[in-house]
């Protein structure tokens, strides 16, 4: 009964199910693993421990008396960028480090109505600025597969907490590549769906035109379990999509016979790791083994997306974050990181007259060319894959105060998500014994088709079963 | 030098809605108690997003065809980014470059025609009630819908502001799209003016915008007061500047703030509400949502035209007079008459406030628009 905190959802699920074990005892079992490996991980930002716990006994009451919830006595983590009614989201930032929601976000809601148990809120860059969670404004979280090493980010917190078991599943927030970046570099699972798919009410805002709400799991199958959950239209957000949604746990093995999957050229050519490309091309190797067809494809080069993001996603920035302007949440403006600092100041010169033509609206024209470049490409290929990250885990410090660090770690991630289209990064292998990720692109709306490849590829080598000795 | 005032008018609207422009927030907010109309989007709270009421866009658009406006069959929303305590997201959300309406007019009972530039939907903001030693808010304002209406600097005269407030008010409560009630701040009048020589084309360099004015008399009053300032000023040989004023029925305008040049509020699409874009059918329908009103208000005027005779005026100039007239409006104004040759029919409009005002108000401008539509083909 110890190591319950080993779980996937799947497993947790069919032993509660079975009266193997009851919610309780797995809510003490994950936070027996958080007291004895937090003070090494530092993923979270609080917790909520009595909370969990009573949560727990109500799960186990309910269970008894036949329930039909989805996610029943389920114990979670959620980056401390969802409103989580009555307790303090901060978004990682020191102006809100006193803000207690008033409101629950309608993805943490659609969890908590399956009846998943939160159990504290995870650590990342503060406002998501940044691929390390060193930009926190309040502490470092460390890789778990080795402590001197970052977890990457924005999500950092959420990734760590699932692949050190202090949390059965998490869900993280994505702009640019916050959630494919830590789970690649952390060796778990991490979805981003759609821009649209996953409701971003309730999520505080980094840039608003690209922000997806996901979950970071130990496997592609609670992936799918957990999109199925928080996916769908959203009457209080006006870009959500009605777009249907599908069975996403209802997995089809062999899916990648007879495929056509893409790999961009440039990205190959794209400057990464040497050990990043051996895992990547045995990857390749591994699909073509399980009947896919690997074709080589033209594809933008990732530079256009990288130049197209910092210039969109500065200006929304800058204009998403004037609402902490010092009147309410107890903060002034002084409070905010120097990134902060910096995104704000540099949104606020692209927006302003005379220079809007210039960035703003030359960006935006060039971000339709990437939509274009990606419907051409999904005219030929099923599916495009590349590395998540050009690197492994880095050592701390590296990305401490860089202005561009997220930006050049999320190369690969950026052109999807300027495209709104949905991804998985899975593991694909080692390299220096830090785990390296494979991205699988979809089309729009194409989530079930990139999370079957995923699940097909995930069970020929199942590297989710090495875990990291912390 | 004989000076002559150019005036222009913005006109904010309250339309009749029962929740605010992007939250479910109810809006009976008159002398509701402070902040009791309000909910996590409307204050801005974190992660909060805006979602648009349809019935407020409708109730824009119905403004607008009364206005003989043309209604956009794409649209969107933008962000204006501002600080003001009374503003919690730092940003309104209004429309810059594709208003809901555009390209309306009302023709004064002189037959001078007031062009109406735009109409177009926008949230409006909080109330900041400021005290002796501190300023409280009250965000039961913050997020009610408001159409706001933006004419050309088409007014010479104060009066002529008087009757086109007087007109907006009518038609919107006629089509029972705004109350109107200026005590509750669901009309409000923001006029600009500033004084040039008789006969001259251009606008001046400046103009002083009045704020807040909360009543027609008192947007005549102000008006007549800015004239006089301004006149005197301009005549003692001063450069009058960019500048925002307040009105005291007592002490007339007083200067508020100098504007120095424009300010930038970065406009740009608002990220969080999609492009809308409206069917030629439900576009229709709004059309002829107010085209039947209008015959019920007809019919009704018809069967109670034998109590209210309204008087016709008479107008003295022979038509060979206004003829003359005509050709040299468009002799002038050579550039409309060719929009006019493109399609542009409202543009005639234009035309006939110009001869209305070259024939002192003496031509009939049911001939007028007869004499340049024979004359433009």
């Amino acid at each position: 009964m110890n190591d319950l905190w080993n779980l996937n959802i799947v497993e947790a699920l069919s032993g509660l199910n079975g009266y193997k074990f009851s919610s309780e005892d797995l809510v003490r079992s994950i936070f027996s693993r958080i007291d004895a490996v937090e003070p090494k991980v530092s993923s979270f930002i609080s917790l909520f421990r009595e909370d969990a716990l009573s949560k727990a006994c109500n799960a186990d009451t309910e269970r008894v008396k036949g329930s039909a919830k989805k996610l029943l006595g389920i114990p979670y983590s959620a980056k401390d960028m969802f409103n989580t009614k009555g307790y303090k989201t901060t978004a990682g930032s020191k102006v809100l480090e006193n803000y207690i929601a008033p409101y629950e976000s309608t993805a943490t809601q659609r969890l908590n109505d399956e009846g998943a148990i939160l159990i504290g809120k995870t650590n990342q860059d503060a406002f998501a600025h940044g691929s390390s969670t060193e930009n926190s404004d309040f502490f470092v979280t460390k890789n778990p597969w080795d402590v001197t090493r970052l977890p990457g980010g924005s999500s950092g917190g959420s990734a760590a907490s699932v692949i050190a078991d202090e949390a059965v599943f998490s869900i993280g927030t994505e702009t640019g590549g916050s959630i494919r970046h830590p789970a690649s570099w952390c060796g778990c699972v991490g979805l981003k769906p759609s821009y649209g798919r996953v409701s971003r009410y309730g999520v505080i805002s980094m840039c608003s035109s690209t922000d997806s709400p996901g979950p970071l799991t130990k496997t592609v199958q609670d992936a799918g379990h957990i999109l199925n959950v928080i996916a769908g239209n959203d009457y209080k957000d006006a870009t959500s999509s009605d777009d249907p949604i599908e069975d996403y746990a209802a997995i089809q093995l062999e899916f990648l016979k007879g495929k056509v999957i893409g790999v961009p050229k440039a990205f190959l050519n794209y400057q990464m790791e040497e050990g990043v490309k051996i895992a990547f091309k045995k990857a390749l190797l591994d699909m073509e083994k399980l009947g896919a067809k690997i074709k080589e494809i033209d594809l933008m080069d990732p530079k256009y997306a990288v130049a197209v993001y910092t210039i969109v996603q500065r200006a929304e920035v800058s204009s998403n974050l004037a609402r902490y302007d010092g009147v309410r949440y107890g903060n002034t403006r002084e409070t905010f990181g120097n990134e902060a600092q910096r995104r704000i100041l540099l949104g606020t010169y692209v927006l302003s007259t005379g220079y809007y033509d210039k960035y703003y609206q030359k960006a935006q024209k060039v971000r339709s060319l990437i939509h274009q470049d990606f419907d051409e490409a999904f005219k030929l290929v099923d599916m495009i894959v590349s590395p998540t990250s050009p690197s492994v885990a880095l050592k701390i410090g590296a990305g401490a105060d860089q202005a561009m660090f997220g930006e050049i770690m999320d190369a690969f991630s950026l052109p999807a998500s300027l495209a709104g289209l949905c991804a998985i990064s899975v593991p694909c292998g080692f390299s220096e014994n830090l785990p390296v990720g494979i991205q699988f692109i979809g089309d729009r709306f194409e989530e079930k088709e990139i999370i079957d490849a995923a699940y097909s590829y995930e069970q020929l080598n199942k590297w989710y079963l090495k875990k990291p000795v912390i | 030098m004989q000076l002559e005032p150019v005036i222009g008018l913005e006109v904010h609207l309250q339309p009749k809605t029962k929740s605010k422009m992007f939250c479910p927030c109810p809006a009976d907010i008159w002398k509701a108690e402070s902040n009791s109309r309000v909910c996590p989007v409307c204050l801005g709270y974190p992660g909060t997003l805006p979602v648009p009421n349809i019935e407020a866009i409708r109730k824009c658009q119905l403004l607008g065809i009364a206005l003989s406006c043309q209604l956009a069959g794409l649209s969107k929303f933008d962000r204006k980014n501002y600080f003001y305590p009374d503003l919690p997201k730092g940003y309104q959300i209004s429309q810059y470059d594709e208003p809901l309406c555009v390209n309306g007019n009302i023709t004064l009972a002189s037959g001078k025609v007031i062009r109406i530039r735009r109409v177009h939907m926008e949230e409006d903001t909080g109330k900041s009630l400021h005290g002796d030693s501190d300023t409280l808010l009250d965000f039961n304002k913050s997020g009610m819908p408001l159409c706001e209406i933006v004419t050309e600097p088409d007014f010479s005269d104060p009066e002529e502001v008087y009757e086109f407030g007087k007109r907006v008010r009518d038609i919107a409560r006629k089509y029972s799209i705004s109350d109107c009630d200026m005590e509750k701040g669901q009309m409000r009048l923001e006029a600009s003016i500033s004084m040039r020589s008789v006969g001259q084309k251009e606008l001046p360099n400046y103009r002083a915008e009045i704020k807040n004015i909360n009543s027609f008399k008192f947007v005549v009053m102000a008006l007549k007061s800015e004239i006089v300032r301004q006149t005197a000023e301009l005549m003692n040989g001063s450069i009058l500047k960019n500048e925002t004023r307040g009105f005291d029925e007592k002490l007339g305008t007083f200067l508020m703030r100098e504007k120095e040049g424009e300010k930038d509020y970065r406009y740009f699409p608002e990220p969080d509400i999609p492009p809308m874009s409206f069917s030629t059918d439900y576009l229709n329908e709004i059309k002829e949502e107010i085209r039947k009103k209008e015959e019920e208000t007809n019919t009704k005027e018809n069967k109670n035209e034998t109590k209210q005779e309204r008087p016709q005026k008479v107008y003295l100039m022979l038509e060979d007079q206004v003829l003359d007239i005509v050709k040299s409006v468009i002799l002038e104004n050579s550039s409309v008459a060719a929009q006019i040759k493109t399609g542009k029919t409202n543009a005639a409009m234009f035309l006939v406030g110009q001869v209305v005002k070259n024939a002192k108000g003496q031509a009939d401008p049911k001939i007028i628009k007869k004499l340049i539509d024979s004359l433009i083909r």
